[in-house]
């Protein structure tokens, strides 16, 4: 059975005006806010923290709250496995085919929605402390606000159109969150090269959408809904084999934004801006908004056959998913390797968190959406708790340097536990986190999957799962273990904030919760029959509603990434923990060095970008002045048609004289005269001439409205 | 009549406003000001008693006045609007008003400023209401003598040099539009017998002209409108007036001066040839000649996107950034009209709407910025950090300047995706097979692909200038500048507002749009 064929859609005023509130409470605080900003601009003063704060977090409350009612609402009236409570208006519309701003409800934007709103109201709670005696605390809420607000648009669109427009929203509040701290240069060139790494993602998504604007065009039936793309397909107007290359433009945006290879440069950079930021960004958001499209637009790149099967399709179409498959994966290595090597804190989160779109983009590449998405809802809940927790470490040494740290386990108990909770999480730790569960989900489904060299693909999962376990166990003992390193006579760890604190539990909590669920579901499944599958294992009920299945879970699939994690840990700690002169030697030897310094300099990715972008645009727009300058302007315009025309102009002039003037000289005394008195007028000064213009038209006018009386009395 | 109170406010209102400028300079501009305010509101009351019912059909021309002038040879005063031009007629009254208060800076012969401003208003507004080719034709022309003299008399140091190339540029073109327009009087009245200049009845008695007159006609009035418009290669004398004109002019003339230029070009080939059949009852456009005439014009439109925008990248004066950008803006523009479909034209025609709003922005904000620094200069490399001493106007540039490189929920965006969704949705375009005459190793789909690749590059400058102007630590320059007047500010904050308005609610302008369009494609 194909599940789309029995999809209905059902329109539902309540949701759908619920939906809006979930996107436009976050924009309009947002915008309250700045204009807040502006009145403290203006009358020199600052409104109290408290006040703008609250309302920072009142938005997302806001949202939270609506959320949290669509979110049972929904699974609890309809059935979501075949209903989509949709809603449209047009917003630019043409005779024969319309833009529309639309929301969909479905599986999918619904959990994503919650996800997000719970995240990120945690975020802005934490920020509220984090951000405390910042000079411009209201923009910071307002910009952020903005963001939150532009990624619930963007889960919640039901078309192409709308998608983009928040996506591209997305960019530009991204741009000014990174640049937040602006008189710094480094800030304003990371938020610029974030726009522009962006900005060519972009562009690759505005030709994909209007690639399939001309498919449905020619299929007479122009749309960019998900939903109607889908129902295109399944009743065979259109088949994949015209839609993969539109999907590869699609995925070109989700390579920007996600963070792909080799558009992966800007993400470390936009480190630049406040923690609670990078938090959002890595967690819940912009990073996750290009596989959330990836979910969405399945249908180019993937067949979904009948018993809930996604298979790559044959021929040319196959292209996309390889492609997205394997760039999944080196990007899962490469991020994995590059935060091998970063000593500050942050970046290790960001290039860890590089690796781990990575592995969720090779996981929708093999088609098994449901658990691409599986490890999307884990990874955010995690590594939003991972970046707090860094921005409490770092609120507390002043420093984002590892070196600068060690031994904060003694001052930092909350943090240190709730950053334990979160890395095992990320490592993926056998049987107790949901890291683990949702990883293993991915490894099964690139080990069965259908794409070119699967089982190279599968090796390199594996090897990365084993790096991430070493980089986090490096990270948690040079923070929190071994001996202090920081500077004791002026840095003086402190307790995290009430707030602060607040926050952490929280997502803490949230980590346990999942990872209670998805161990229930997993292993509780396979021990009794009594565990409801459709409720407590959440990788099989999202496949169930989104109708793929991938392999049930099998503890036999689970142990090659149990033995990767475990050798991981282990080396890391008898590394930095221990520290066995055998290990440290390992990681001395010349070849290592040399291999770490290719990986530090991101294997010269970024290098390349500027080499193939940069470089050449500038050179191109150096060449192009000067063509403009001296070619068109200088040459065709000052020397052949000026000078020629003066030219031209003096042999008229010397015919003029020795010819004609002769026979006019008589006629010339004569106007001589009248000419001299005239003379007087040509005073040379164009403002003159400006007034005698004016007196001219005057004149002209009066003449004509004159006119105009006259044939008006006459008739 | 209520057409002709457009014309006539204004232009009887000039003499007086210079009078009353030699008496007393100040009154001059508010004379002018309130001349203008109360044009701008009399054409939003004819825009919102009209122009918001969706089952009109804007085809057809409104507020309709003729009156015989030259009856020997078919000359009429005759004016009117329809879909295309009355968003126009409403952009200019706007972009006059926010025009003429931020020239109050303006201390020197306010009496003849302030008078050539009402002068060039009523030439601005004939263009775009004119119905009678000689009457347009008479309109375009007192359009440049006005802004010859608001360069040559207010302008920069190197004045009268931008001032010369401006007239001589336009001038030139004029004169071979006006062969081209008399081209098209004479070939109505052989075909028809009918002595008219007017455009409707040109329009009737066009039908059976063959298409290779037409197709001549078509590059006779396009070099006319192209450099006015202007697109590369006669494109050199924007730059130039731009940098040189008082920041007002700069906005007149990027906001509404370059639009004249597409107007036309809409107007004269595309809406009159419209109806144009041959005996095989195929369009002008859609003929083999139409076909050659719009990839042509696409590669235009893509060169004239693709290589200011390059420029651009390159440029350290503020202002002439934003001329280069406006170049490239226009490119869109004939792009859309090349690709011949709802939304190419939809997205052309929302694109000058949308970039007269955007434009003159930047170029007043370029002149706030300009008069606020210690030596008067604009150059990025000496002008930074200014958030930090004029925040509003450092929010105001990032707003306009994201605007302009075509940030979805603001204005550009709309024309923006339009015109690329029209362009990948022309099959001649995106034949690959196709290659260029001239340029046989390339294929059309070159023209769409290259194109939509610039909006890179459009971002890429205003980032850089962003960075550099607004951002970072504040330069010497800076140093005695005050947080901007209202009379500075204001003016840029209306057209923020209306550029977010047309962003987010298209569709009140839009309906028009497409109304007037279905009526000028071929079904």
């Amino acid at each position: 059975m194909v599940v789309e064929e029995g999809i209905q859609v059902i329109e539902d005023k309540f949701l759908i005006n619920s939906a809006i509130l979930v996107i436009l409470i976050p924009f309009l605080t947002g915008i309250f806010l700045l204009f807040l900003r502006g009145l403290e601009i203006r009358n020199k003063t600052k409104f109290s923290e408290r006040l703008t704060g609250s309302i920072g977090v009142a938005g997302l409350l806001g949202s939270l709250i609506n959320a949290t009612i669509i979110i049972f609402t929904y699974f609890n009236k309809y059935d979501a496995k075949t209903q989509r409570v949709i809603g449209d208006t047009p917003f630019v519309s043409s005779a024969h085919g319309t833009f529309k701003w639309g929301i969909s409800l479905d599986p999918l934007s619904v959990i994503m929605m919650f996800l997000l709103a719970f995240i990120a109201s945690v975020i802005h709670f934490y920020a509220t402390e984090y951000m405390h005696g910042d000079t411009a605390y209201t923009r910071f809420f307002g910009t952020l606000n903005f963001f939150t607000g532009a990624m619930f648009g963007f889960v919640l669109a039901s078309n192409l159109f709308m998608a983009f427009v928040f996506w591209e929203l997305l960019g530009v509040s991204s741009y000014m969150l990174i640049g937040y701290y602006w008189p710094k240069a480094s800030a304003a060139s990371a938020a610029k090269k974030a726009f522009l790494y962006n900005k060519i993602g972009d562009v690759s998504f505005l030709v994909g959408i209007a690639y399939i604007w001309q498919i449905t065009l020619k299929a007479h039936h122009p749309t960019l809904d998900y939903h109607e793309l889908t129902n295109l397909i399944s009743n065979g107007t259109i088949s994949i084999n015209q839609l993969w290359f539109p999907g590869l433009l699609l995925f070109g945006g989700a390579i920007g934004k996600s963070a792909q290879l080799p558009l992966f440069g800007w993400l470390p950079e936009a480190m630049e801006g406040p923690t609670p930021v990078s938090a959002l960004l890595h967690s819940s958001t912009m990073v996750k908004a290009g596989l959330f499209l990836l979910s969405r637009i399945y249908f180019t790149f993937v067949t979904v056959g009948g018993h809930y099967e996604a298979f790559i399709p044959e021929g040319d179409a196959a292209l996309t998913a390889t492609l997205i498959t394997w760039l999944g994966v080196l990007t899962a290595l490469c991020g994995a390797l590059i935060a091998l090597t970063a000593t500050d804190i942050k970046k290790v989160l960001a290039f860890s968190t590089i690796s781990q779109l990575g592995y969720i983009g090779m996981a929708m590449g093999t088609g098994q959406i449901h658990v691409g998405f599986y490890h999307l809802v884990s990874h955010a809940t995690f590594k939003s708790l991972l970046f707090l927790c860094a921005g409490a470490v770092i609120h507390s040494v002043h420093s984002q340097e590892m070196k600068d740290m060690g031994g904060l386990k003694k001052y930092m108990p909350y943090t240190y536990w709730t950053m334990l909770i979160g890395l095992l999480g990320l490592v993926g730790f056998p049987f107790i986190t949901n890291g683990f569960y949702s990883k293993d989900a991915l490894l099964v489904a690139i080990k069965n999957s259908d794409i070119p060299l699967a089982g190279l693909a599968f090796t390199i999962a594996l090897i990365t799962a084993g790096i991430t376990a070493f980089y986090s166990s490096k990270l948690f003992i040079l923070t929190f273990l071994g001996t202090p390193r920081y500077d004791k006579d002026h840095v003086h760890p402190h307790k995290t904030g009430i707030r602060m604190r607040i926050a952490l539990i929280i997502l803490a909590i949230a980590v346990v919760i999942e990872s209670v669920w998805w161990a229930v579901g997993s292993i509780g499944g396979l021990a009794s029959e009594k565990i409801n599958k459709s409720f407590w294992n959440f990788e099989y009920r999202l496949g169930d509603l989104i109708g793929i299945h991938g392999a049930p879970f099998a503890l036999i699939d689970t142990i090659p990434s149990i033995l990767a994690v475990i050798l991981g840990i282990s080396l890391a700690f008898g590394m930095y923990f221990y520290q066995i002169p055998f290990l440290i030697s390992l990681k001395e030897g010349g070849f290592i060095i040399k291999l770490e310094n290719i990986i530090a300099n991101r294997f010269g990715f970024d290098k390349l970008i500027y080499v193939l972008a940069m470089g050449p645009g500038m050179w191109v727009g150096s060449k192009f002045r000067r063509f403009d300058e001296e070619v068109i302007d200088g040459f065709i315009i000052n020397t052949v048609i000026k000078d020629g025309s003066l030219k031209l102009a003096d042999y008229s002039n010397k015919l003029d004289q020795d010819g004609i003037d002769g026979v006019v000289n008589g006629l010339g005394d004569i106007t001589s005269e009248l000419g001299y008195n005239l003379r007087k007028v040509q005073t040379g000064q164009t403002s003159q001439y400006a007034r005698w213009m004016m007196f001219g038209l005057a004149l002209l006018l009066s003449i004509m409205t004159l006119l105009y009386f006259q044939t008006f009395t006459i008739k | 009549m209520e057409l002709l109170y457009l014309l006539l406010i204004p232009i009887s209102l000039a003499l007086p406003t210079y009078l009353v400028g030699r008496w007393k300079p100040e009154f001059a501009k508010y004379l002018a000001t309130l001349t203008i305010l109360v044009t701008t509101i009399y054409n939003f009351i004819l825009w919102f008693a009209d122009f918001t019912n969706p089952s009109t059909n804007y085809g057809s021309f409104m507020y309709n006045y003729t009156k015989s002038w030259v009856p020997s040879v078919g000359i009429y005063f005759s004016v009117g609007v329809d879909g295309l031009s009355m968003p126009l007629l409403v952009l200019t009254q706007l972009v006059f008003l926010v025009s003429v208060v931020s020239s109050y800076y303006i201390k020197d012969q306010q009496g003849t400023y302030y008078a050539l401003l009402l002068v060039l208003l009523t030439g601005v507004t004939g263009t775009f209401i004119a119905l009678d080719l000689f009457l347009f034709y008479i309109f375009w022309e007192l359009v440049l003598v006005p802004m010859f003299f608001m360069i040559h008399i207010w302008g920069g140091p190197n004045r009268k040099y931008a001032a010369i190339k401006f007239f001589i540029f336009t001038h030139l073109a004029s004169l071979v539009m006006l062969i081209g327009l008399f081209y098209i009087y004479l070939e109505a009245y052989r075909n028809s017998g009918q002595m008219s200049f007017l455009l409707v009845d040109l329009k009737v008695n066009l039908n059976g002209v063959s298409f290779k007159t037409l197709a001549l006609i078509f590059w006779l009035v396009f070099i006319g409108f192209v450099t006015k418009f202007p697109q590369v290669p006669v494109h050199t004398w924007l730059p130039d007036a731009h940098v040189q004109a008082p920041s007002p002019g700069s906005a007149i003339l990027a906001g509404l001066l370059l639009k004249m230029g597409g107007y036309g070009l809409i107007r004269i080939p595309f809406w009159l040839f419209a109806d144009v059949v041959d005996e095989s009852g195929q369009h002008f456009f859609d003929s083999k000649e139409g076909h050659t005439i719009r990839i042509i014009i696409g590669f235009i439109g893509m060169v004239s996107m693709v290589y200011p925008a390059f420029i651009a990248l390159q440029q350290d004066d503020l202002k002439r950034m934003i001329a280069y950008s406006s170049i490239s803006h226009m490119g869109v523009v004939l792009l859309g009209l090349a690709a011949y479909n709802e939304w190419g034209i939809n997205g052309a025609m929302y694109m000058m709407i949308a970039h007269g709003v955007i434009s003159p922005g930047l170029f007043l904000l370029s002149g706030i910025i300009e008069h606020n620094t210690k030596s008067h200069t604009r150059d990025m490399s000496k002008v930074g950090g200014l958030a930090h001493k004029m925040p509003f106007t450092a929010a105001l540039f990032v707003f306009m300047a994201f605007a302009s490189a075509g940030l979805p929920g603001l204005a550009g965006f709309v024309s923006e995706f339009n015109v690329f969704i029209g362009l990948f949705a022309n099959k001649e375009l995106m034949a690959s097979n196709d290659k260029f005459f001239i340029f046989p190793f390339l294929p059309y789909v070159i023209i769409p692909v290259l194109a939509v690749l610039s909006i890179i590059v459009t971002a890429g400058y205003y980032l850089w200038a962003i960075q550099k102007v607004i951002f970072l630590e504040q330069t010497d320059e800076l140093e005695n500048s005050t947080p901007a007047k209202w009379w500075e500010i204001q003016p840029v904050f209306i057209l923020a507002i209306f550029t977010v308005i047309l962003g987010l609610f298209p569709n009140t302008v839009w309906m028009v749009l497409d109304s007037w369009t279905q009526t000028i494609l071929p079904h």
